[in-house]
Parts: C-alpha cells; sequence; structure tokens
C-alpha cells in the first residue's frame, strides 16, 4: 500500500477539484461529477455488468489472443529469416501509419454490425506493439550465448527454443502491459462507431441523450477492466519471468 | 590429439590476416596455456577450433578427424560464465547434454553427480545471480565437462575474478586436470597464471600469428606457489615476458 501511496494522493485530489468543479459548473450534460459517474454505474449496474461489458470483454480478448498469435507469428518470421524481416517489417510500420478508427466504419461495410469488423479494428491496433516487442525480444540474446550453444552442436531449433524464445518473454509481457489497454480502447472505439451493445456503444448511446453521467459510467468501467487485465498479467510475468532484469 | 595444419584466416572485414600458416600441435592430456597481448589473436584460435569462424584455408584434425566432419566435439568455456539467467544451474549445467538430445533424467543425475564433486550441490535449485563469481566459474566449467570433450577450450576464464578467488580457482582448476584427464588449452595473458598451470606455454606476440614459441614448464604436479619463484622458472618467466614485449603497442 505504501508504494502507491503518492499516486492515492494524487488521485484523490484530482477527483476532490473534479468533484468541486462539477459542483461549480452545475451542468451535469457538460461536466458529471465523480459521485453522480458512481450513482449512474450503481442504478445501471445490471445492463453495464451483465450485457455490455460481457460484449466488450469478448471484443478485446478476442482481438488480444489473434494480435498474440499474429504478433508472435509475425516476430518469429521475421528472426527467423532475413528475407522475411526485409518483406514485412516495412509493411507492419505502414499499418500504424493508418488512421485505423478512420477506417472502423469501412470495415462495419465489409463485415457487418457483427463481433468480427470490432475485432479486426482491435487486432489493427495492437498487433503492432506485440509484434516490434516480441522480434526485438528475439533479437536481444546475446551473440556469445548463442555461439556457445553451437559449440555443444546445437541446431537452429534448439537455440530459438532454448535461448531466444525465453530471452524474449520479459519483452512479450512489457508488450501485454500495452496492448491490454490498447485493446480495450480499439473495442470502445470500434463500438462507438457501430455496435449494437458494448460499453462503447453505451456510452455513445448516453451521449445522444445528453446524459453526461451515463456518458463517462461505461469508460470508467473500460478503465477499471484494463487495469484489472494489466494486473493479472502481472501476476503472471512476476510468476513466469522471474529472472527480469537480470539478462 | 589436436593438430593444426597451415592454418590461415582472415575476418571478412580485414584486409590483414590475423593468422598464417600456423602449424601446431597438442598431445592428450596436456595443460597448454596460449599467451599472447591482446588482440593478438588467441581468442581467434578458439574460435576457429570451435567452428565459430572457418578457416581460409589449412586443416584442423581432432584425433585424426577434421574438425569440419564433427559436430559437439569440443568444450569450450568462454571468459565470461555465460549461465543461462532463466535456467537453475542444474539446468544451466545439463545443458550441453539436453541439445546433444539425451534423456533428461539422466542428465540430470550426471549434472547432480559433477555439481557434488564442485562443491555445488547446495546451489543446484539456485539461479546465476545467486552464486558468487568463484561458484558461477565452477559451474560454467561444470557444464563445459559434461560436453563429454576430451579437449577443453578455456578463454581467460578466471580473468574476472578478484585475485584471491583466482589463485583458489586456479588450484582447483589444477585438481580437477589431474583426476580428469583432459586436454586442456587455457588462453591467458597472466604469465604467472600460465607458469603456475601449465605442461607447458605457446607464447606469441606476432601479428599475424606465424607459429607459437614453445616452452615447456620443468615442474612437478602437484605444484605450489613457491616453485614458480624458483631461479629456471623465473629465468622462463623473464624470457616470457621479453617475448610479449615485443609485441606490445603502445
Amino acid at each position: 500500500m505504501k508504494r502507491y501511496r503518492s499516486s492515492i494522493i494524487v488521485a484523490i485530489l484530482f477527483f476532490a477539484i473534479w468533484q468541486a468543479l462539477a459542483m461549480y459548473i452545475d451542468a451535469m450534460y457538460i461536466l458529471p461529477s465523480p459521485t453522480a459517474i458512481l450513482e449512474k454505474i450503481w442504478e445501471l449496474k445490471d445492463i453495464l455488468f451483465l450485457v455490455h461489458l460481457p460484449a466488450t470483454l469478448l471484443i478485446t480478448i478476442e482481438g488480444l489472443l489473434i494480435s498474440i498469435v499474429l504478433g508472435v507469428v509475425l516476430a518469429a518470421a521475421m528472426n527467423i529469416s532475413e528475407r522475411i524481416q526485409r518483406a514485412l517489417y516495412p509493411i507492419v510500420i505502414v499499418t500504424q501509419t493508418v488512421p485505423i478508427t478512420a477506417l472502423a466504419p469501412i470495415f462495419i461495410l465489409w463485415f457487418g454490425y457483427g463481433i468480427w469488423s470490432k475485432v479486426l479494428v482491435t487486432v489493427l491496433i495492437t498487433f503492432f506493439p506485440i509484434t516490434i516487442n516480441v522480434y526485438d525480444g528475439l533479437r536481444s540474446t546475446r551473440k556469445d550465448m548463442e555461439e556457445l550453444l553451437i559449440t555443444y552442436g546445437a541446431s537452429k531449433k534448439d537455440i530459438f527454443m532454448k535461448l531466444k524464445f525465453p530471452a524474449s518473454l520479459p519483452y512479450f509481457f512489457s508488450a501485454l502491459k500495452m496492448a491490454v489497454p490498447l485493446s480495450v480502447v480499439g473495442a470502445a472505439v470500434s463500438e462507438w462507431l457501430g455496435a449494437q451493445a458494448g460499453l462503447g456503444y453505451f456510452s455513445k448511446r448516453m451521449m445522444t441523450q445528453m446524459d453526461g453521467a451515463g456518458v463517462f459510467a461505461p469508460i470508467v468501467i473500460l478503465s477499471l477492466a484494463a487495469l484489472i487485465l494489466v494486473e493479472i498479467i502481472n501476476i503472471l510475468e512476476n510468476k513466469i519471468v522471474k529472472w527480469r532484469n537480470e539478462v | 590429439m589436436l593438430e593444426f595444419k597451415n592454418v590461415s584466416f582472415k575476418y571478412e572485414e580485414d584486409p590483414d590476416f590475423i593468422i598464417r600458416n600456423l602449424n601446431f600441435n597438442v598431445d592428450k592430456g596436456e595443460f597448454i596455456s596460449i599467451v599472447g597481448p591482446s588482440g593478438c589473436g588467441k581468442s581467434t584460435v578458439f574460435r576457429l577450433i570451435c567452428k565459430l569462424e572457418k578457416a581460409f584455408e589449412g586443416d584442423i584434425i581432432l584425433k585424426d578427424k577434421n574438425i569440419n566432419d564433427l559436430k559437439g566435439y569440443i568444450g569450450y568455456m568462454p571468459q565470461n560464465d555465460l549461465l543461462i539467467p532463466w535456467r537453475t544451474i542444474l539446468q544451466n549445467v545439463y545443458l550441453p547434454l539436453e541439445v546433444k538430445g539425451e534423456n533428461l533424467k539422466e542428465a540430470q543425475v550426471q549434472a547432480e553427480k559433477m555439481l557434488a564433486d564442485f562443491g555445488l550441490e547446495k546451489y543446484k535449485n539456485k539461479y546465476p545471480k545467486d552464486l558468487s563469481g568463484g561458484m558461477r566459474q565452477r559451474a560454467s566449467f561444470a557444464r563445459t565437462l559434461l560436453t563429454g570433450a576430451e579437449v577443453l577450450l578455456l578463454d581467460e576464464p578466471f580473468s574476472a575474478l578478484d585475485a584471491i578467488t583466482r589463485v583458489s580457482m586456479q588450484e582447483w582448476l589444477i585438481d580437477k586436470w589431474l583426476a580428469l584427464d583432459k586436454t586442456i588449452l587455457f588462453i591467458t595473458h597472466d604469465v604467472e597464471e600460465a607458469l603456475f598451470l601449465s605442461t607447458k606455454i605457446f607464447v606469441t606476440s606476432e601479428s599475424p600469428i606465424r607459429k607459437f614459441k614453445e616452452i615447456k614448464v620443468p615442474l612437478n604436479y602437484p605444484r605450489t606457489r613457491s616453485m614458480i619463484d624458483t631461479p629456471p622458472i623465473l629465468k622462463i618467466k623473464e624470457e616470457l615476458i621479453n617475448e610479449l614485449k615485443k609485441g606490445v603497442k603502445l
């Protein structure tokens, strides 16, 4: 708890100022107070937590899983073959220069209002940090360690499995911690642009009703969901990558 | 046991040869130190033996076979212990056996025995970060031995250790060599270390290396520190230092 003391103080100050400002402005549709948002969450808890949160989480998790597979496969392929690396690396970079949120309506046109148009937006946003980080991780192995394994008669596969793969794990976890909030954002934005359920969709619907607290309520839940997911990854990381910072 | 036949080598990016028509022969069971100034190409000799570099011309023969036809034939111990941080000491030590595809359980038994011989059994489930420099080098040497190779190449293994640990590691290494029937090639730039450890010293100061001057150390084992302070050894030491001075560029 001591570790978080300063961030708790900053958060309390932030919310106190927000509360004061909201009470001063006194226009809920422009700036709802934190207490009003909490009240709203409580009031709509059933529909928010049982309908819209699962819808968004489904997109987030599916997008994240596809991104992990895609990112790891791309990174491994680029590490194994220089030719593949030269062919793919620029394309991976270019995908990030495209304003993906602007493309979302086109995806909806192509794939309809179902889940896949939204998963695609999420994947396009999240696979990038995973690919680049895992690729860097695979390259991070020490040349002299690789050479030592070669003197034992190790094949390329041995070097990959016994050296490169474990060495890339800390990078993989860093990438996940970046990718999780991005996937939540990706899911929410795509819902905002066209969906029939989900926290992003709900927030947009409240916007049309000029319900400030209703707009913020799903956003708060989204942030909490991302926080919890990142914390789960932290726990996994501490269990799996005990040697971190010692390489 | 190990023979260099007219071996020449140059790094691709370098216009000059670093090794030129080098010939030497190492007999079974010898402990040979290679001494030379920094950057003269001592480590390159090891890299060639390990096939980490390919000779430009000439042959390297190990037990009557060209090394080009061999795989996993050498025990190479680099300067840095290079223990893998995410593996326990035990897992690090049986790595060569694991790479060879041996049964993991048997590999583990062999590694445990080796660690017990080396006084490291208590640390088998610890990670490299939990061990002192000397212990890490012992674990690294245990791993080198588990390659099963008859020829061991030790590249300045004690250079990163403090003076006291270094002295005891030298004595420890001699004990192990006497007990294990291995042929050792040992790179060092420390003349006293070479004199204390080896049966023979290969010294070079020229670049490219064309030949090693071979100096026999007329001492029996077990050795004590005081033995290297006797007049005939001091004379060899002076000779070695004079030879090395020729190659030093300030």
